[in-house]
């Protein structure tokens, strides 16, 4: 069972493009994604920040910008 | 008495909006959220900013979310993970269908769009009825008078209108069309109420004017 927001969740298509990446792919959206932070989130209609990770962690966009 | 188009020409065309949005942006249809985005806009812009250095993506992007994800295992990544080879594209279980999943939130400018859209068909559709310009109407000047009363009336009933969506969640676009045509309970329960309390206050200030 697959995380129904693979579709239209921008982080999904990151997690695609690098191998690096595909850890949180195979956790989270093809695994446990009920506890996906982003998925938590958008479960309950709150708008999910475009720089949290499934683990609840943010990125700095500061400093990637 | 101001006229209105027969119900049988805007039901339809309400009805093609909402479902019309639904398909094109996988978004629902609503306004006062829409509006709302506007009353924090240094945050919403910073929200934009964000989703915009995700999308456009960056080696420094990729290394960050690599980082993390070391991280979260707890040591280096495995070396399957770690070469870099070209992730597979071809395999990998296909999402399942979106369903009722919605669109990420678009940028503020396309909002800032949707609103002036709304304001243009609103002065459209007063011109195609020859009432613009004609004030509040003569209902609203009969039921609350004109002058400072009635501009204090607009300016206290447009608070409260702004208190009560965004207490609720919506207005009768978001709630009325959008919830109640996804069958969502509290779409189905608040427009009732709107429209309700808006018939008692219209009865009350109707029996006091008189």
């Amino acid at each position: 069972m697959s995380c129904s927001h693979m579709a239209t969740c921008p982080l999904f298509a990151k997690f695609k493009m690098k191998a690096s990446l595909r850890i949180w792919q195979d956790f989270f959206c093809q695994g446990q994604f009920e506890t996906c932070a982003r998925f938590k989130l958008a479960k309950a209609g709150t708008r999910v920040p475009p720089n949290l990770l499934p683990n609840g962690k943010t990125l700095d966009l500061a400093v990637l910008g | 008495m101001t006229t209105y188009w027969p119900w049988w020409t805007v039901a339809p065309a309400l009805a093609a909006l909402t479902v019309g949005h639904w398909i094109l942006v996988r978004r629902p249809l609503g306004v006062s959220g829409v509006l709302a985005r506007f009353s924090r806009v240094r945050e919403e812009l910073a929200f934009d900013r964000g989703t915009a250095v995700m999308q456009a993506g960056s080696p420094a992007l990729e290394a960050a979310m690599a980082a993390a994800a070391a991280e979260f295992l707890g040591g280096p990544l495995p070396d399957s993970l770690a070469a870099e080879a070209p992730a597979e594209t071809g395999s990998a279980p296909q999402a399942a269908p979106a369903g009722r999943e919605c669109a990420p939130t678009p940028p503020l400018s396309a909002h800032l769009t949707f609103l002036v859209a709304v304001a243009a068909g609103g002065f459209l559709a007063a011109l195609s009825r020859g009432t613009f310009g004609a004030g509040t109407g003569d209902a609203f000047a009969r039921l609350i008078g004109s002058g400072p009363v009635a501009l204090a009336a607009l300016a206290g009933g447009g608070a409260l209108v702004g208190f009560g969506t965004a207490l609720c969640g919506g207005c009768s676009a978001g709630h009325g069309l959008t919830g109640c045509g996804r069958l969502m309970p509290g779409s189905l329960l608040s427009p009732g109420v709107f429209f309700a309390a808006a018939a008692a206050v219209s009865l009350l200030l109707g029996g006091l004017a008189s």
